[in-house]
């Protein structure tokens, strides 16, 4: 008999690779069934500090998914700020894919640093489960800029001050100056450290205009002009106030907006996230939930997995469409 | 809105509004006390609880913590030069050398009452001015910001610890180290070594708890000596002398509140400014300043007094605007609008009630962590008292559990080991620790307030604006004044004698 001592390495290299990868699957699937175990905890990364609305958001839906989870596990929520929310985002790509660690993230922030600064990671690979809260979004013009109405400055060509609410290349910032390119007037952003300085600068009349969300800005609503909201319709509260899809540009609605996205580990198998599908759809009919989004003005707006993937692939296209026109200058 | 004071009384005092407010009150004791944990730690972590609770309830419970945080931080200052939080830096520069002086009980003693006093006038002047409070932010711009920054980083000039130059190449290297991580105009990426740690830059707690208490710990390490010498003063009468000095140095104390109340009404500047400037001014307008860094117990009241009443005055733009002030007033206006009171011009006018819920529970939380601690104080004081191989390992690790604690990363501990060895340097040649630790405060300040303000107003712009101006003439005053006081001979024949050797130039 002639064995050649290599195919017969093979062979057994082989077996003990298909053993494995029997024993793996079958671990795997009793590790699935039984997720999440009794008395188990599931950490919910945000990449912002107490208080705000990402936390508010994160935090009461975390109530609600606890409950709505098999063997009712603990679900906490862990702040980690910091490194533009790259460091949030790491928890949750380089966790255990076993479904313990999920995140609740920033979609344009996500999708930026591959976009504009070449970032090794792809933001399609993280294990979408759905989107949660949509604040509402707007711009408004300062009062002391004169402007009344977005015609003032749409189609102008002119250069408008905007109190950003980051730096030059913030997804803020950045959603901002291509809803300028849209819509044809120029953007000339001052960096602030977040929403409520940019708008108390509206307020002061040293800028033009801004944008932000519906809770920092409608308690103040009565200093500043309202110009059109980042919705397909008028929103009740600002009848007067055109929709961004009314201006004829729908397409911005994807771009602007600081839209939560819930996801998981990349490789986090099917069946923990059929689990975790599951659990996060009940969570975000509670009635507790959906109460305690109204009470603190946000905008619970549901979109599926795979809808979550449709708008971080839109994100991924439209500004990497205008990558060298956004790097320019 | 001032009929409400009464009702709102009534549920501080009443059962369970009191059982809050003490709870509140001894758990953001024990947080301030912490080296690194502070007034955002403490309201994390009482948020959550505070969801089950009626929104009065919640209030009191928030604003008692926070309120005695920068009370109780003192304390670890005083005692072991390690502030326990950035509020209490300035504390700590004549603080700790009455502790080694074995005068500790009089330093808390000062601290607590100047503390307690402190924001009785801050809760005062934010009564008084809550009407026309909007004015008042409103009239500041980046301009007037930046001027405020600059003026704090003159400063350094005034705490004259020892070599002028050393003190600006301290400063130097403070303000090198607050360039670190993403600039605010562009939001690119300086000198991160290719780490995602650096992306924010050198995080103040950290150095903070490295430059102080770490290399204090290192210190007593390797002097092997108590923290105070042979004469040690305990019990009561210490502290009561303590308490005593604040009546006698009044007009420090009130000067430290009024600055400490107006830079807490300025969002964005915030208790790490308002304490160090509070102690700049003490210095500056004493007459005999020869005991400053040596344990002047003026030096304590300014500081602590400050920091204190900052918190009527960051009240201002977070109830009117419902812009924080800081992240404590951050984290409050999350609490406010999880129970659907959004701070802003309507509050005042749909509920005043809570405000003055708010208003009262500042000042009685206040005048509670002020009582509590002026009778702890003989107790506390002892710690001074024990063997420095006793000591020195429990502040490292407290200085190291503080730097971890504060965003739970441990590269922050990594850069409080690397700083406690740049402090031992600093104290060890001569360098200025606090020069370090007021540009790295300052320095990301002043160059995105520069930014702004060439932006939008340019220089002749902003050298126009009134207050800008004043405050421009204010700093060059400050810096001109003591030496012109010192010896006004000395410059004078100094300027002589640089005009001759011009004139000798020009005619060589």
């Amino acid at each position: 008999m002639d064995i050649r001592l290599d195919s017969l390495k093979t062979s057994v290299t082989g077996g003990v690779a298909g053993l494995t990868l029997a024993l793996g699957v079958a671990a795997g699937t009793a590790g699935a069934a039984d997720f999440p175990e009794a008395g188990s905890t599931i950490t919910i990364v945000i990449p912002n500090s107490p208080g705000g609305s990402t936390d508010t958001t994160a935090r009461l839906f975390a109530d609600a998914l606890s409950k709505a989870l098999p063997n009712e596990p603990n679900v906490v929520v862990q702040n980690r700020t910091g490194g533009n929310g790259m460091i949030a985002l790491n928890d949750v790509m380089r966790a255990d894919p076993d479904g313990y660690t999920l995140g609740i993230l920033e979609a344009t922030t996500v999708v930026l640093p591959p976009v504009l600064e070449g970032r090794d990671y792809d933001p399609l690979e993280i294990e979408w489960i759905a989107q949660i809260n949509n604040p509402l979004y707007l711009a408004v013009a300062s009062k002391a800029s004169g402007l009344t109405s977005i015609d003032q400055m749409a189609g102008t060509g002119e250069t408008f001050v905007q109190a950003s609410t980051g730096g030059r290349l913030d997804g803020s910032t950045l959603g901002a100056r291509m809803t300028g390119m849209a819509m044809g007037f120029g953007v000339n952003p001052i960096p602030h450290d977040g929403a409520s300085e940019a708008l108390l600068a509206v307020i002061r009349g040293d800028v033009d205009w801004m944008q932000g969300t519906f809770p920092t800005i409608y308690a103040q609503i009565d200093d500043v002009v309202p110009l059109f909201t980042y919705t397909s319709e008028r929103i009740p509260n600002l009848p007067d106030v055109p929709s961004v899809a009314e201006l004829g540009h729908a397409d911005l609605l994807k771009l602007n907006g600081l839209q939560l996205v819930l996801g998981t580990t990349p490789g986090t198998p099917d069946e923990v996230m059929a689990v975790l599908n599951a659990a996060s759809e009940a969570a975000f009919m509670d009635e507790s939930f959906r109460e305690g989004m109204v009470e603190a003005n946000q905008n619970a707006e549901w979109l599926d997995a795979s809808e979550t993937r449709e708008l971080i692939q839109a994100k991924i296209d439209l500004f990497g469409a205008a990558r060298d026109e956004l790097l320019k200058e | 809105m001032y009929d409400a004071i009464l009702p709102a009384l009534g549920v501080i005092f009443s059962w369970p509004g009191i059982a809050f407010l003490v709870g509140g009150t001894l758990i953001g004791m024990v947080f301030g006390i912490l080296p690194g944990l502070g007034g955002g730690q403490v309201l994390a972590l009482l948020l959550p609880v505070t969801f089950a609770l009626e929104p009065e309830y919640a209030i009191i419970m928030l604003i008692g913590a926070a309120g005695a945080v920068p009370t109780a931080g003192s304390v670890a200052g005083i005692l072991l030069n390690t502030p326990g939080s950035a509020q209490n830096v300035a504390t700590t520069f004549d603080g700790y050398p009455l502790a080694r002086q074995g005068r500790a009980g009089y330093a808390i003693g000062a601290a607590a009452t100047s503390s307690l006093l402190g924001a009785l006038v801050g809760a005062a002047v934010l009564i008084t001015i809550l009407p026309l409070g909007r004015q008042i932010v409103l009239s500041f711009s980046y301009p007037e910001y930046f001027m405020i920054t600059v003026m704090g980083l003159c400063l350094i000039a005034l705490l004259g610890e020892g070599s002028m130059w050393k003190g600006v190449m301290s400063a130097g290297l403070g303000l090198m180290l607050a360039f670190v991580g993403a600039d605010p105009i562009e939001g690119l990426v300086r000198y991160d070594l290719g780490t995602d740690y650096l992306y924010d830059g050198i995080k103040l707690v950290p150095v903070m708890i490295g430059l102080f208490a770490i290399s204090e710990a290192l210190a007593l390490l390797l002097d092997k000596k108590a923290v105070a010498g042979e004469r040690i003063e305990f019990g009561m009468s210490g502290v009561w002398r303590g308490s005593l000095a604040v009546f006698q140095n009044f007009g420090t104390f009130l000067r430290g509140s009024i600055l400490g109340t107006l830079i807490g009404i300025i969002p964005g500047v915030g208790g790490a400014v308002a304490n160090l400037i509070a102690y700049g001014q003490a210095k500056a307008t004493a007459k005999d300043k020869s005991s400053f860094g040596k344990g002047d117990i003026r030096g304590v009241i300014a500081p602590e007094s400050a920091n204190n009443a900052k918190d009527g005055g960051a009240l201002v733009p977070t109830l009117i605007f419902g812009i924080p002030g800081s992240l404590d007033m951050a984290i409050l206006i999350g609490a406010l609008m999880v129970f659907g009171i959004t701070p802003g011009p309507r509050l005042m006018l749909d509920s005043p009630d809570i405000i003055m819920v708010l208003i009262g529970t500042l000042v009685f939380g206040n005048v509670l962590a002020g009582v509590i601690l002026l009778g702890w104080a003989p107790y506390l004081a002892r710690v001074t008292s024990l063997r420095s191989t006793t000591v020195a390992p429990v502040i490292l690790v407290l200085g190291l559990l503080g730097s971890y604690a504060t965003y739970g990363n441990f590269g922050d501990m990594i850069v409080a080991l690397v700083f406690g060895l740049v402090g031992y340097f600093f104290h060890a040649y001569g360098f200025s620790r606090v020069a370090l630790i007021i540009a790295l405060v300052l320095g990301g300040l002043i160059e995105k307030n520069f930014y702004q303000s060439m932006l939008v107003f340019g220089i002749e712009g902003s050298l126009t604006r009134p207050i800008t101006l004043g405050l421009l003439l204010a700093t060059i005053a400050m810096l001109v004044y003591p030496a012109l006081r010192a010896s006004p001979g000395a410059l004078l024949s100094r300027a002589a004698r640089k005009e001759r050797i011009k004139v000798s130039k020009d005619e060589g």
